[in-house]
């Protein structure tokens, strides 16, 4: 039984090290409440690539935001740094004003409803995952996946999943490290949507089916 | 019975880290707790949303007596560790991102545990906060006369070639007549493990079989392939066969352990002298 052997002594031994990670977890800290505002990278343009497109007419492309929901088990839970618990409330709200942040490219224009032959969307979210975690000691990653329903007039169907994610160094505010971090891993996801969103306009709708955008 | 070279790194590393807490890996719940317990509510904190591999801190600074600069070496080095890890595990978080690991060990958790007669298990659920606060707030909450935590870690090793699922399951009395069997500390949350009636620290481990260890982007491409098949059927056996492990050793009565190692048809169970188990199983596949 080659296989087996192979999980080896220093395997277990870390495995013993980490269960034991909760021994000296009686030095209590109360969750960190995270404020999330969605807020585009600084610094640059964004979303990128709004200037690939030169076909386009400045907002010819309609966007119409359905229902957008955080359907995590949790829906305030954001993962933890350490013994660092980091919570939220309004986390649709987060993902509702990145969405609405698309409009930030010159090539969409937010609608409540499309009109009757306008080139147009309508989506619906759902927040699958949104949650940081420890790789090393000083290393974070924030990972945010949403479902994405399009639909035509009211009638999804096609739906995405996205991924987001970043990685840092946290040196010296896990707190606002940490926002700065979700709302990075955020408008990675929205880069990808934005995308999406603008060759459906342009009627050359990807592929749908399975597979997560990053 | 001779114990296998692996698993006493796993006792000796329990028996020192668990000596510096001064509290013993395992105690067996007391036999006069059993009619007493009203009722027992399973609260299983799981404090990751997805699969990570495990990635060591580097130790340039420890190495070279300390300092700022080895520090901030260290610092790029774990910088570099941290985004060549997530990279390569993105593949199998996105192959297995509709995968309730959650759900699956609650639900295999609760239907152990469930046919312990005498534990009167009410209900079970996942939280996400595993700290004291947050332990202590839940067992504040429940109307439960006994809570069950049952906190629980699942990565894959640097290499990506093992998974590892460890369950760290400890029972608190929360009925007056429960919690009498126990002197409880003054000071602390009150659910540190000192107070618990019973804890012990369950280990299940497997590897891949496909590639072998040292090649992490080949060994994740195993573990994604065909929608996560590999990973998704490895941890759904994961949580079956610590929800058994759990429901036995809630039962063992008092008395001291014995190391022993027992080959099984899914693979070898080993009960360290201190008491912890581990499971080391082949691949599913």
């Amino acid at each position: 039984m080659p296989k087996r052997q192979r999980t080896g002594a220093a395997g277990l031994a870390l495995a013993a090290a980490l269960a034991f990670a909760w021994l000296p977890a009686s030095a209590g800290t109360a969750p960190v409440t995270l404020d999330l505002k969605f807020e585009p990278p600084s610094g640059r343009a964004w979303p990128e690539g709004t200037a690939q497109d030169a076909g386009a007419a400045p907002g010819s492309c309609h966007v119409a935001i359905g229902q957008v929901s955080d359907v995590r088990a949790d829906p305030h839970a954001l993962g933890a740094l350490g013994a660092e618990v980091f919570e939220t409330s309004g986390t649709a709200q987060w993902l509702r004003s990145g969405l609405e942040d698309l409009s930030r490219d010159p090539r969409i224009k937010i609608v409540v409803a499309p009109e009757p032959g306008d080139a147009g969307v309508v989506l619906n979210a759902d927040l699958l995952k949104a949650y940081v975690i420890n790789v090393t000691s000083e290393t974070r990653s924030v990972n945010v996946v949403a479902r994405i329903r399009f639909g035509d007039a009211g009638s999804p169907n096609d739906t995405r999943i996205y991924r987001g994610t970043d990685e840092a160094v946290t040196w010296i505010d896990d707190s606002g490290e940490t926002e700065t971090s979700f709302n990075t891993a955020l408008a990675k996801l929205l880069q990808a949507v934005d995308q999406d969103i603008v060759a459906r306009c342009a009627d050359s709708v990807p592929a749908s089916g399975g597979g997560v955008r990053n | 019975m001779h114990i296998h070279r692996s698993h006493f790194a796993i006792l000796f590393s329990t028996f020192c880290l668990a000596a510096c807490a001064g509290i013993p890996p395992h105690e067996a719940l007391p036999l006069a707790a059993r009619d007493k317990i009203s009722s027992t509510e399973i609260v299983m904190p799981i404090k990751q949303s997805e699969i990570y591999v495990f990635v060591p801190d580097s130790q340039i600074a420890a190495a070279g007596g300390g300092g700022l600069l080895l520090a901030l070496i260290d610092a790029g080095v774990n910088d570099v560790r941290t985004s060549k890890a997530e990279a390569a595990v993105k593949p199998l978080r996105d192959a297995t991102v509709d995968f309730d690991f959650d759900g699956t060990l609650r639900d295999d958790v609760k239907s152990s545990l469930s046919a312990v007669p005498w534990l009167h298990v009410s209900d079970a659920r996942v939280v996400r906060d595993i700290s004291p606060d947050g332990m202590d707030s839940v067992f504040t909450g429940s109307s439960a006369g006994a809570i069950l935590f049952a906190t629980t870690d699942y990565h894959l090793s640097n290499d990506a070639d093992t998974l590892t699922v460890t369950m760290n399951a400890s029972l608190f009395g929360k009925d007056a007549a429960l919690a009498d069997l126990k002197a409880q500390a003054k000071d602390g949350a009150k659910t540190q493990l000192s107070n618990s009636l019973y804890h012990n620290t369950l280990v299940y481990q497997t590897t891949t079989p496909a590639t072998g260890p040292g090649d992490r982007n080949a060994n994740i491409a195993a573990w994604s392939a065909n929608n996560g098949s590999l990973m998704r059927a490895n941890l759904t056996k994961a949580a079956a066969k610590l929800a058994s492990m759990l429901a036995d050793d809630i039962q063992q009565p008092e008395g001291p352990d014995v190391p022993q190692t027992t080959n099984e048809p899914d693979g070898s169970l080993t009960r360290t002298s201190t008491g912890t188990l581990s499971f080391i199983a082949p691949s599913v596949f």
